[in-house]
């Protein structure tokens, strides 16, 4: 076995690998995390998987062509307020606080939706940077680009030596609307420089993240050099005992959209909170095998069910990320996710006799079952033995004992005697509340997009995906339902497949108006008329605009052009700094909104070449998305169009493995893959289902449900009144039988 | 034949409806929920999937929504109603509208709808008239029947908070109307489509009646498509469980969160009556233009609740505030808008609120007061400004309340008062870069954070807090100047001393100092505290910070930036920026001891203060440990002077580090002092109430404080009747009041006094006070 890519995860505790080969088989290896020297920790895993295809460290590693770092080590600096500290942050005067006031959602923005309502459980996370090492200087800029107050210089001198005398490792300098006119934000770069005799690093938010919101810029700037930053060197010691030992290979780190980036990359924030992205790259990577635009990844784990999406062949892309209740402007996937997962507890509550789920989990400590864990809560593993979905001798290959009947005997006295109902169908009815309440986030999701779930295939992973699928699937016709078989792994899997790619983004403010034919009314008068105004055009009437219609789409023809050559550029030297070289392909993109809108979507464009045509085209493009997400009848297109944002991705392919491609063989499974039978319960009966072992299956064969379909990581369950069929490249497909 | 269920009118089921509720004291009479009981799990179930419509409505629909307030802040909701229109679930964000529509929905039935203009498939009704079932006018309601198989099934109501509804003022919340008639646009539940179709004469009357049409119009679609959506949930939910389990889920849902809501207050809250007061002020004797509405008011909001042995709430506003020409006059439904959001946060955040919480509730109410009254012609612009001072009630009862059963962490000593600092529009110049010409609006929705009260384990959390939404957000400031282009803020901070004194300190509020740039015809109207405090401390701690005005004008703005001389980021009366920066470059300065005014022109350059407000405090401040001082002083939440003289606490500045270090002995010294002196000062119960008795026998009252006693006497006879009791005082007593114009002498003399001490103390204090000149009120007479 040749492994030509080593994906690499670091956890708080665990430091996890997986080696690919050059046909596309993986081994995973584990050990425990060393934070002292990272790189300990995972040799020791990287020994632990080889071990499997009975290869050395330095065998498995001299053939590497990419190794790809992912880890939560940034985030745990900033869980643990262990990062670059003291940071020092001079800002736009009268501004000194935004950090701490955090817009006031960071204290309630990843709360459950109860003690959201719940005022008095609100806190307000610890800021990163305290108050005394931020300054303040006069100066402004307004959202146009215009400057309204000077920087004042002197002021930018006396708060950098206050710093640099308060100890600041780092200066930090965001000034409002720095992200429309950069040049204060530069002149305070030269100042600082010069104050310190360019010992200390300036960092300027325009640079990291030109984009509207003080807040998420600010704090984009300031995890990127509290928590990313000293990553740095971390990777290239890493890097330096690959390279010992004979590797190779680049070392890439996993950004949060799910491409990755040198070490070398200036926006290293954007690799802060990469873990999720693992199974959206997956899930885009089975979307492009298949030739499927639109899918949706289904990632049931223990403490949640986290939902992507691939829409026209893109993940989802959302415009902030929230790192530890920090809203940062960083792109990341979209990540939609409720606290109900296979861990989460199932209470009742004593006083109302109503059955919560979650938010709390047991995690992998599996529920009351697993009498080692020491966990007293009922959970929804706990549910899923007493149905007889899992194997209490074969939860993860055998190696955890479940004890069934602890677990029907804490399951009835916790839920079903306080509801007083049969413990059967209580366990089926808090399977199905679970199977609801991820049912309903799907289908919110699918009509947040505007699409019905028939314009979907829907891929399930996780530990527990397969498990759960047939239920939160029930009653959604989507185009098509797959459980690959590498479905626990598919996150740590996803992460060995993506390309180099840098995603770059710029606010603008560019007016568009209403198209030809569309007379402008509201706002979109008033600025025709305003823009006349400027030019000294009298207008008699609002028929007798089309001059300054033309010139308006001229204008937006030059901003967006600008920036996006802004952004090229941005990324080419990136590229080339980091010496990378090979064909760029370019992905653009624009964030649209109705004048006098506030939220703004996405909008793929066909082409970089910006001409009146393709402006006029992105205004049709997003009509027809509008409608889709919302109405029709909410279009407002006699508004005129504000692009909010340009996008720009460049990729540069990194080689990946060959799929998997077995040959279908007979529908019948084979003999030896048949392992006994276990009685199961679904819709009020019980039935006997045969149980398979899942490695065994040959592509091509056909399961018709009563059926459990086991493998040491997961339980693939296909219930009565379903079928499922194994692909060739060892898919499942599961539908309903006709 | 009704379009009702079993072919009954609307008006046949809702007269039913309520005969079995006073009959049975149980909603529609349900002895036993069946369904629940057949099926626990199935039924929560499905409870949760008629949520999730309405969750789902909101989560798309508010994105079509135009005004900031609707989409970053949250400021809507979608809730779904019975036949007769009691509300059943509802979706997250502004939940004050749990009963609002509930009312207006009955309205329409009472009135006689289903006959005239009738009710249809394809029709669509709005409403914003808090006589009839609202809030205030700038909460636009969207109320779709639902009909499946030609019968009416249900309601889907959908609210949105608009930018501006067309008053005598700009603004959402004006202060300037004393009547209906300077409201602006109202809409009586009209209807407003059939078959799908918008009336035109609808259309044009409500974009043209509002300033800001364009966030009317896309804020309106958003309602629309979200009943749309919901219409079309609901109706397959009932396809495939069937009408008849639906309309009997929908009781049991009504009456199991009835039982609930019993079950939690007899858990949480020892029975008993709790009483609470708060005030309010009406400041208009030199700022109203409408001769009828020229004087000064104070307005007490006492709150009696009574909890029961059951877990009923018995609410009782004896004392209360009555009516008058000013915008903050009420009703039922903006009472328990209010009630209902407040009880959701403390009580219900994990039950389903909806009709049967209001059933649980009973309501005492005096005809004749604010809540009362159901003259149609008083303005109701802004019921707010007196129901978030008087739901601090509810705050302080379940604080009291779960306390005395050992449940310390709930509840608070009240919240910050969230008003509207400022309000106002003017018209672009070009200079900002924007286009000439173009209409902006001042709205900013930066109140949604002021500071909460502080309870038994934890401080009031700060700039996070909106009673009337907990799901905070003050929003960049860079987003709001994509709107208000030509009011542009110079600062954004934290406010030192605005959070309330105590052991648990409240939550600190924050302040902003902006400038007209790329403006004219500027308009700013300000809704804020003034004298009187809106609420009190808990247990010894001290209420949160008032307000006050401060603006300068004449200032040129462009001349000082030029020089590159320093501008005002903040105030502090103590040691003013505004006098210390602004005396080279501006005319003069305003400064006034009340923060609500009337609407100002103000030119470009000129500079305006406004204020978010703390919340009040928990406790003797004696009492708060000294790490925690030491925090505040480093975190700007108090400056070293109200360290030492409230707090007890000495501190020393180390430049170099630019922090704060506590000296612990020199603290515990000058505290035992001050609770010295406390005692020193300290009378004994009969000597203070020998004093206070002779201020009312002697009407030593400022007028506002007589005619607030003259109002109650009239409004609230049994309250009166405890109060002359209580005082042993002629039940006859009528507490005697200045002569308005001998009170607008006083006013103005008062102010004279205000800022010629002002200036001496500014000037002891090494000001250069000479080239400063601040406005006396006479001269704006």
């Amino acid at each position: 076995m040749k492994p030509v890519i080593l994906g690499i995860d670091t956890g708080g505790t665990m430091s996890d690998t997986v080696l690919v080969s050059e046909e596309g088989k993986f081994v995973v290896g584990k050990a425990q995390t060393t934070p002292y020297f990272e790189a300990e920790g995972i040799l020791n895993s990287v020994s632990d998987a080889a071990k499997k295809w009975g290869l050395s460290v330095e065998e498995a590693v001299k053939d590497l062509r990419t190794v790809i770092y992912t880890g939560t080590i940034m985030l745990n600096r900033i869980l643990e307020r262990k990062g670059l500290q003291p940071l020092g942050i001079i800002t736009t005067a009268g501004f000194e606080d935004t950090l701490k006031m955090g817009r006031s959602r960071q204290a309630w923005n990843v709360l459950s939706y109860a003690e959201r309502l719940h005022a008095v459980s609100h806190f307000h996370p610890k800021p990163l940077v305290s108050r005394n090492m931020i300054a303040g200087v006069r100066e402004r800029v307004l959202i146009t680009g215009v400057e309204m107050v000077p920087l004042y210089e002197e002021e930018v001198e006396d708060a950098a030596r206050k710093l640099l005398e308060r100890g600041a490792k780092a200066i930090i300098v965001m000034f409002l609307n720095s992200w429309a006119n950069p040049a204060h934000e530069l002149k305070a770069e030269e100042i600082i420089k010069n104050v310190s005799n360019e010992k200390v690093p300036v960092f300027l938010s325009h640079r990291i993240a030109p984009i509207l919101g003080e807040l998420r810029r600010l704090n984009a700037v300031v995890i990127q050099v509290y928590a990313a930053e000293p990553s740095r060197e971390q990777l290239t010691a890493l890097e330096n005992e690959f390279r010992k030992r004979g590797c190779g290979a680049p070392l890439y780190i996993f950004t949060n959209y799910g491409t990755v980036v040198p070490p070398t990359f200036e926006r290293i924030v954007h690799t802060v909170n990469s873990g999720p992205a693992g199974g959206a790259v997956g899930t885009k990577f089975l979307a492009d095998l298949y030739g499927f635009d639109y899918v949706i990844g289904t990632d049931v784990g223990g403490t949640s069910f986290d939902v992507t999406t691939i829409i026209a062949g893109q993940p989802t892309i959302a415009p902030f990320t929230i790192v530890e209740r920090f809203e940062a402007a960083v792109p990341s996937i979209q990540i939609e996710s409720i606290g109900a997962g296979t861990g989460s507890y199932l209470r009742v509550d004593p006083l109302t006799k109503s059955v919560k789920i979650g938010p709390e989990s047991a995690g992998y400590r599996i529920g009351v079952c697993w009498r080692e864990g020491g966990v007293e809560t009922v959970t929804i593993n706990d549910v899923m033995l007493i149905l007889g979905y899992l194997n209490p001798d074969y939860f993860l290959g055998g190696d955890v004992k479940l004890d069934k009947k602890y677990a029907e005997k804490e399951f009835k006295r916790q839920i079903a005697d306080e509801l007083n109902m049969d413990p059967f169908e209580a366990a089926w009815g808090a399977y199905l509340m679970v199977a609801d309440h991820m049912r309903l986030h799907l289908e919110s999701i699918a009509r947040s997009l505007g699409f019905s779930p028939e314009n979907f295939h829907l891929v399930s992973y996780g530990g527990g995906g397969a498990s759960m699928v047939a239920s939160y699937i029930e009653g959604l016709k989507f185009a098509g339902v797959m459980v690959p078989e590498i479905a626990p792994a598919f996150s740590a899997w996803g992460a060995t497949l993506p390309d180099i790619g840098v995603r770059a983004e710029k606010s603008l403010e560019a007016y568009i108006p209403p198209l030809p034919g569309v007379l402008p009314q509201g706002i979109a008068e008033s600025i025709v008329k305003g823009v006349a105004e400027l030019l000294g055009v009298k207008i008699k009437s609002i028929d007798e605009i089309e001059g300054i219609r033309n010139l308006l789409y001229q204008n937006a023809v030059n901003v967006l052009s600008n920036a996006w050559k802004e952004l090229k550029s941005y990324v080419e030297d990136e590229f080339i700094r980091s010496g990378l070289s090979g064909d760029i392909t370019w992905k653009g993109a624009v964030r649209m909104l109705y004048a006098g809108m506030l939220d703004d979507i996405e909008v793929e464009s066909p082409s970089l070449e910006v001409t009146d045509e393709l402006v006029k085209d992105l205004c049709d493009r997003f009509d027809e998305l509008f409608g889709n997400v919302y109405a029709t009848s909410a279009r407002s297109r006699e508004f005129g169009y504000t692009i909010t944002r340009a996008v720009l991705t460049g990729f540069i392919k990194l080689p990946k493995p060959e799929p998997i491609e077995e040959k279908e063989v007979a529908k019948e499974p084979p003999s030896e893959a048949f392992k006994g039978e276990r009685e199961i319960y679904w819709k009020g009966k019980w039935y006997t289902a045969p149980t398979f072992e899942m490695g065994m299956l040959r592509a091509g064969n056909r399961i018709d449900g009563p059926a459990v379909v086991e493998s040491p990581a997961s339980t693939y369950l296909v219930p009565p009144g379903f079928t499922t069929k194994l692909d060739s490249r060892r898919v499942f497909w599961l539908e309903v039988a006709k | 034949m009704g379009i009702g269920p079993d072919g009954k009118t609307l008006l046949e089921i809702l007269e039913e409806s309520e005969r079995l509720y006073r009959e049975t004291g149980r909603y529609w009479g349900i002895e036993r929920l069946e369904l629940y009981e057949r099926d626990p799990l199935r039924w929560e179930r499905d409870r949760a999937y008629l949520r999730s419509l309405m969750v789902i409505a909101r989560e798309s629909a508010t994105r079509i929504a135009a005004s900031p307030i609707t989409r970053s802040i949250g400021e809507t909701c979608w809730v779904l109603y019975t036949p007769e229109g009691d509300s059943i679930v509802l979706s997250t964000g502004i939940i004050v509208h749990v009963h609002t529509m509930s009312e207006e929905i009955k309205w329409m039935i009472r009135r006689g709808y289903e006959e005239n203009p009738g009710i249809k498939d394809g029709d669509v009704f709005i409403g914003n008239d808090p006589a009839l079932g609202n809030v205030h006018t700038t909460d636009v309601h969207t109320i779709t029947p639902v009909f499946y198989d030609g019968t009416l099934v249900g309601w889907i109501g959908s609210v949105t908070h608009q930018v501006d509804i067309g008053a005598n003022t700009p603004g959402h919340d004006i202060c300037t109307s004393s009547a209906r008639f300077e409201d602006g646009l109202y809409m009586e539940c009209e209807l407003v489509m059939r078959d799908g179709k918008v009336f035109p004469h609808y259309y044009e009357r409500s974009r043209r009646g509002v300033r800001t049409p364009l966030y009317y119009d896309l804020d309106e679609k958003a309602r629309l498509a979200g009943n749309e959506m919901a219409k079309r949930g609901l109706i397959q939910f009932i396809e495939k469980n069937g009408l008849d389990y639906y309309l009997k889920l929908i009781r049991e849902i009504i009456e199991k969160s009835r039982e609930d809501y019993l079950a939690r207050t007899m858990e949480r809250l020892v029975p008993g009556r709790y009483r609470t007061v708060s005030f309010s002020e009406t400041p208009y004797i030199t700022e109203a233009w409408q001769p009828h509405a020229k004087d000064d008011w104070i307005h007490p909001l006492p709150m009696e609740i009574t909890i029961t042995e059951k877990g009923e709430w018995v609410v009782d506003l004896e004392g209360s505030a009555g009516t008058g020409p000013w915008p903050w006059n009420g009703a039922i439904s903006p009472f328990m808008g209010g009630f209902w959001v407040v009880m959701t946060q403390i009580i219900g955040y994990s039950e389903t609120v909806n009709e049967g919480f209001v059933k649980a509730v009973k309501l005492k109410l005096p005809e004749k007061c604010w809540v009362g009254d159901p003259n149609p012609y008083l303005s109701r612009q802004v019921p707010w400004y007196f129901l978030i001072p008087q739901m601090q009630a509810l705050y302080r009862t379940v604080a009291m309340g779960a306390f005395s059963r050992g449940i310390v962490e709930e509840g608070a000593s009240g919240y910050g008062m969230t008003a509207d600092p400022v309000q106002g529009g003017g018209v672009t110049n070009g200079k900002t870069g924007h286009p000439p010409g173009i209409y902006y609006p001042i709205s900013t929705f930066e109140i949604a954070g002021q500071g909460l009260g502080a309870n038994a384990v934890r401080d009031g959390l700060d700039y996070g807090y909106a009673m009337w939404n907990p799901e905070a957000d003050i929003g960049d400031v860079e987003e709001w100047e994509r709107i208000q282009a030509g009011f542009i803020y110079l600062a954004r901070k934290i406010r030192s001393n605005t959070a309330g004194y105590g052991e648990r300190r409240g939550g600190s509020g924050y302040a902003h100092v902006a400038v007209f740039f790329g403006s004219d015809e500027n308009v700013i109207q300000n809704l804020n505290m003034g004298k009187a405090f809106t609420g009190t401390g808990l247990y010894g701690g001290y209420p949160s910070a008032t307000a006050y005005t401060l603006l300068a004008r004449g200032v040129n703005f462009e001349q000082l930036t030029r020089d590159k001389a320093p501008y005002p980021l903040s105030d502090d009366p103590m040691k003013p920026e505004f006098e210390e920066h602004l005396r080279d470059y501006c005319k003069y300065i305003e400064r006034l001891d009340w923060s609500t005014h009337f609407p100002r022109m103000l030119a470009e350059g000129d500079i305006y203060y406004f204020k978010q407000n703390g919340g009040p405090g928990y406790g003797d401040p004696l009492d708060r440990p000294l790490e925690l001082c030491e925090d505040d002083l480093n975190e700007g939440v108090y400056t070293p002077e109200i360290m030492e003289r409230v707090y007890g606490v000495k501190a020393s500045y180390d430049e170099k580090l630019g922090v704060w270090r506590v000296d612990k002995n020199e603290s515990e010294k000058l505290r035992e002092k001050i609770k010295k002196e406390r005692l020193e000062r300290a009378l004994n119960f009969a000597e203070f109430y020998r004093e206070e008795r002779e201020i009312i026998l002697g009407s030593q009252f400022t007028r506002p404080v007589a005619r607030m006693y003259q109002e109650q006497k009239e409004v609230s006879p049994r309250w009166w009747k405890e109060f002359t009791e209580f005082w042993q005082i002629p039940e006859d007593f009528i507490p005697e009041a200045d002569e308005l114009d001998e009170y607008f002498e006083k006013v103005l003399q008062k102010h004279r006094k205000l800022v010629d001490g002002y200036r001496s103390f500014l000037k002891e204090a090494g000001y250069d006070i000479e080239k400063v000149r601040h406005v006396y009120l006479e001269e704006r007479r």
